[in-house]
């Protein structure tokens, strides 16, 4: 039995009699109180369900503002003390306890048979982006089977992140055409590229990234980190190594004021290799990238955003052809990065689908409120009463419906009949 | 995201548990602020319910709905108390065995 299930029990025991409580008690300020205590414990519930953002609004919406306006209106009317059942309808109490006892078993028979249909949830479908950085190399066509995923992605452009259905695909690389109307290659019979077989797996997330020279194309796989951010603050980062031709490369987080105190973050990268995923503070950073002591390239002030994360690949860049051979530089390819998702039931993740995906329910909503507060301040306006009052205090019709009722005694008719003091009916 | 350590059935069978209470206070309880109150508890049994299902289902629609029943809660809490306000200052009663007069 673990820490989380002795909480629950506690906590659940706590809300059954409580609410028990609230139904017994004689006393509609305890009731009231009770009730609290009932939603106090509904908002426990709501943090362990991982719903933090709602267990706040049940705090302050039901157990401050909601419970203040009952206590508000028990005082108001001074019915603290409450009448027993009354005669009339005192059978509904046999008939609800029966009826209740059938639910009970009911839901108890449908949880101890598993049939709510509580599986586990859907796993993400996999993720994954494509991008190109091979200098001098033809734009490409991307295809996952026959499927396009990437579309004449030339040097330095990145996919957004797309997601997939798992499974065993062919990716299957092919030189864009430059016409507007293309045919499917797998029409035109081209060759592809590269062919290699790729498997996508739920839960993951990838970027694949073309490398190497033009005669010489790889894939390399970089794994991406979408999961929700523990600290909001800060970024991910992963250093690809995709300079063809040269050695291991050292990534090293320079401090431009004192060479002592650089830290490598990731040594000895090989072509092909990534570093392993760094989580930075968000802020202005200098990278160096080194091989064998000489500088590579060199990068100031670096900074990305919140909750992303970051590819920096490091690869060739095309320079303007001197002699007619195509040349390349060391350079590095910053693709724009994607934004991890925030926690599940995060303020942040029910403001962006309350005001996407839920902002015509909500409006609705507003609009209500809107009605409402109407409604009641013309409720119990003082004319409006008086009126009501009035009027079922002369109709006959009314009256011989109600004759059972002393309702025509109304406040100023029962101070003529009674002595003061005992002009007011107690409630109940 | 993270099992779930306490399992959703747990949540259902006490969501099902307060919301019998609530529905034996509405019928057996003859005072309409009393009946209110167990409105409340059974609109909150059924809110821990749908947050149960949507951690369950990883489902951000559940919570959503929830935040929507607490409003209109709060909606029909201020109607229903203008109106208990008048019905008191009417009949000067609260005992919904008397508000019969569209013979209920």
């Amino acid at each position: 039995m673990t820490f989380e299930l002795i909480l629950f029990i506690v906590v659940a025991a706590v809300a059954i009699f409580s609410a028990a409580f609230m139904l017994v008690s004689r006393n509609a300020v305890h009731s009231a109180l009770f009730l609290v205590v009932n939603l106090l414990c509904v908002a426990f519930f709501y943090l362990m369900l991982s719903a933090p953002f709602l267990a706040m609004v049940q705090i302050t919406v039901y157990a401050g503002a909601i419970m203040v306006l009952f206590m508000f209106v028990i005082m108001l009317l001074g019915s603290e003390r409450l009448g027993g059942g009354t005669a009339k309808y005192g059978w509904l109490a046999g008939g609800a306890v029966t009826l209740s006892t059938i639910f009970l078993v009911v839901v108890f028979l449908a949880v101890a048979q598993g049939q709510l249909g509580t599986l586990a949830p859907q796993p993400q479908p996999p993720q994954a982006r494509f991008i190109h950085a091979v200098a001098n190399a033809p734009a490409v066509d991307i295809y996952l089977n026959e499927q396009r995923v990437a579309a004449d992605l030339s040097y330095g452009d990145a996919t957004p992140v797309q997601t997939l259905r798992a499974g065993d695909y062919n990716l299957l690389i092919f030189a864009a055409c430059a016409e507007p109307e293309c045919p499917s290659p797998f029409e035109s019979g081209a060759t592809p590229l590269v062919a290699l077989p790729l498997s996508l797996t739920a839960e993951r997330a990838a970027a694949y990234i073309v490398a190497g020279t033009p005669d010489d194309l790889r894939l390399l796989n970089v794994p991406l980190d979408l999961t929700p951010f523990a600290d909001e603050n800060t970024f991910r980062l992963t250093v690809v190594h995709a300079l063809p031709n040269y050695g291991a490369l050292n990534f090293i987080r320079q401090d431009l004021g004192d060479a002592s105190r650089n830290v490598v973050l990731a040594a000895d990268l090989n072509f092909g290799e990534a570093s392993e995923m760094l989580t930075l503070e968000r802020g202005m950073y200098d990278f160096l990238i080194e091989n064998l002591g000489n500088r590579v390239i060199a990068l100031r002030e670096y900074s990305a955003r919140n909750r992303s994360h970051e590819l920096l690949i490091i690869s060739a860049a095309p320079v303007p052809a001197i002699a007619g051979a195509p040349s390349t530089r060391p350079d590095y390819i910053r693709p724009a990065a994607p934004l991890a998702a925030h926690a599940f039931g995060s303020p942040q993740q029910i403001g962006i689908e309350m005001l996407t995906t839920y902002l015509l329910p909500f409006q609705l909503v507003a609009l209500m409120l809107l009605a409402t507060m109407v409604g009641a301040i013309i409720l119990t306006r003082e004319e409006v009463i008086k009126r009501e009052r009035k009027r079922v205090a002369v109709s006959p019709a009314i009256k011989r419906i109600n004759r059972a009722i002393p309702i025509n005694v109304t406040a100023s008719s029962a101070e003529k009949v009674l002595p003061s003091g005992e002009a007011e009916p107690t409630a109940d | 995201m993270q099992p779930p350590t306490v399992a959703t059935e747990y949540f259902v069978v006490l969501s099902a548990v307060l919301f019998i209470m609530g529905v034996l206070g509405v019928l057996v309880r003859r005072n309409a602020i009393m009946i209110f109150m167990s409105i409340e508890l059974m609109l909150n049994a059924a809110n821990l319910a749908l947050v149960a299902f949507a951690r369950q289902w990883g489902n951000l629609g559940g919570q959503l709905t929830v935040f929507f029943v607490i409003t209109i809660a709060a909606a029909e809490v201020a109607v229903g108390l203008a109106l208990i306000v008048a019905i008191f200052r009417t009949k000067k009663s609260i005992d919904i065995d008397e508000l019969n007069a569209m013979q209920g």
